[in-house]
């Protein structure tokens, strides 16, 4: 019998959200019960392969010698032609040892586990002065601008050493470079004024030193010549990007799943204990960041699937920490969890380097809110909320919540 | 009973600091936020901590064998 192809014809990837708003597109689970891995087309009419297993996603994550993030390597897939566009940056996510490796070193200290937690109490107040000011506000409150933008914007403010003051100017830039119909002379202006922002911070640092990640980057690693002061700027800019979108989303959509599993979220009130299981398990139900991307540079099989060298992989998070090979009916939203470690931050040497930070920031900010706002409820259904499905960090542009019972 | 090794190897470890979250009692990070064992931590204690957190190191710096 011959086949006519259809069923082997490479289907688009689409991030869209379904019916289900706080769930990965259905079709990720249908793909993943069908293969690990699968060819898919691009919307520039190239093919890739998705990894969609946890199995896969992790072990193409462990694989940083054939599977690179350097988007400049040959195959490396892109999802859209805005994301073609900025392939020439050299970030910390997008470098191969050893340039990643140096880099990475440089702050690593900066993310100790036990220094982080050290900072709970800034990181109360912070919240504490938001949830004070949202007190007077008209209803309904959009819980983005009011909380879960301005808590990782000042907290990274508080990290670096400088102005709290200066978050908004870090949030005007940021939200005109990953807005997608922002114009292409709006992102590189505003990339321009971070750039100078940290490249100005660097030379601050440098003459005057102060007790803050910023100058401790300067001493310890560009006054000793480890790092060009271009190199450390660029950090700087990198560590803000990271925690940023994605804390802010991360407090947004952890709010939304708390309030639609009231049962759980009264356990969490009755019994604080559960708050460090509550936040893994929403880091592994929303998953924000859905998407990352590897270069396959030799020839290699993963989980029974041959990689050629040359071809692209986009790797699927969301859909790696709703494999039921894994959790126990994935779908369902449960604090009391025991499964593996999800991989919403990633896995391999380029795992989340901010982790620490945003599991403190969500397990300081969720429960403070919650107890200073009982009463408080979506202003509009789960199902109406708009996500942004332009981007690959899932997320809604606003959140509006009422906070009065 | 268990006679098992926990083992870490410092060279790969990238200092996510999964495994002082996952088995506290266990693990800890030095001063570079490399992976450091507990001078009295007991592992067979806390086996289902380590286990996971074995499991999970992104890096695979990590065995209990």
């Amino acid at each position: 019998m011959i086949s006519t192809g259809t069923a082997a014809q490479p289907e688009p990837l689409s991030l869209a959200r379904g019916e289900a708003k706080l769930d990965p597109p259905a079709y990720f689970g249908r793909w993943r019960s069908e293969a690990p891995l699968r060819r898919i087309l691009l919307w520039n009419g190239e093919t890739a392969w998705v990894a969609l297993s946890y199995a896969a996603v992790r072990a193409v994550f462990r694989d940083g010698a054939r599977f690179r993030s350097q988007p400049a390597t040959l195959g490396f897939p892109t999802i859209s032609q805005a994301d073609s566009a900025s392939k020439g940056a050299a970030l910390l996510p997008m470098l191969d040892p050893p340039a990643h490796t140096a880099l990475r070193e440089a702050v690593l200290r900066e993310f100790i586990v036990k220094r982080i937690e050290s900072l709970r109490p800034e990181a109360e107040r912070i919240v504490s002065g938001l949830l004070d000011a949202m007190a007077g506000a008209a209803e309904p409150v959009d819980l983005i601008a009011a909380l879960a933008a301005p808590v990782p914007a000042m907290f990274t403010c508080l990290l670096l050493g400088v102005p709290l003051s200066d978050a908004a100017f870090f949030a005007e830039c940021l939200d005109i470079r990953f807005t997608p119909t922002s114009a292409a002379e709006a992102v590189y202006g505003a990339d321009d004024r971070l750039r100078r922002y940290f490249r100005d911070l660097v030379v601050a640092r440098a003459a005057q030193p102060r007790d803050d990640l910023s100058s401790r980057l300067v001493t310890g690693s560009v006054l000793t010549g480890k790092l060009s002061a271009e190199d450390a700027a660029a950090l700087l800019h990198v560590l803000l990007i990271g925690g940023f979108d994605t804390t802010k989303q991360m407090i947004a959509l952890s709010t939304v799943t708390l309030l639609s599993h009231p049962q759980q979220l009264a356990e969490l009130m009755a019994a604080p204990a559960l708050w460090r299981g509550a936040v893994q398990e929403l880091l592994r139900y929303v998953c924000v960041v859905q998407v990352e991307r590897r270069a396959c540079v030799e020839d290699t099989e993963v989980c029974g699937q041959l990689i050629r060298g040359g071809e692209g992989v986009i790797v699927l998070l969301g859909s790696a920490n709703r494999d039921p090979d894994v959790f126990v009916d994935p779908d369902r939203f449960d604090i009391h969890r025991r499964d593996l470690p999800h991989v919403a931050f990633g896995h391999g040497i380029h795992q989340c380097l901010g982790q620490p930070v945003a599991r403190m920031l969500l397990s300081v900010t969720l429960p403070v809110l919650f107890d200073r706002y009982p009463g408080l409820s979506l202003g509009v259904a789960v199902e109406e909320l708009r996500f942004r499905e332009d981007r690959s960090i899932v997320g809604v542009s606003e959140l509006p919540v009422r906070i009065r019972a | 009973m268990s006679r098992r090794q926990l083992g870490t190897d410092r060279a790969t470890c990238i200092g996510s600091g999964n495994c002082v979250r996952l088995a506290p009692t266990v693990f800890d990070q030095d001063e570079d936020g490399r992976v450091a064992l507990l001078p009295d931590g007991n592992p067979d204690a806390a086996a289902a901590d380590v286990e996971l957190a074995v499991a999970g190191c992104p890096v695979g710096a990590l065995w209990w064998e």
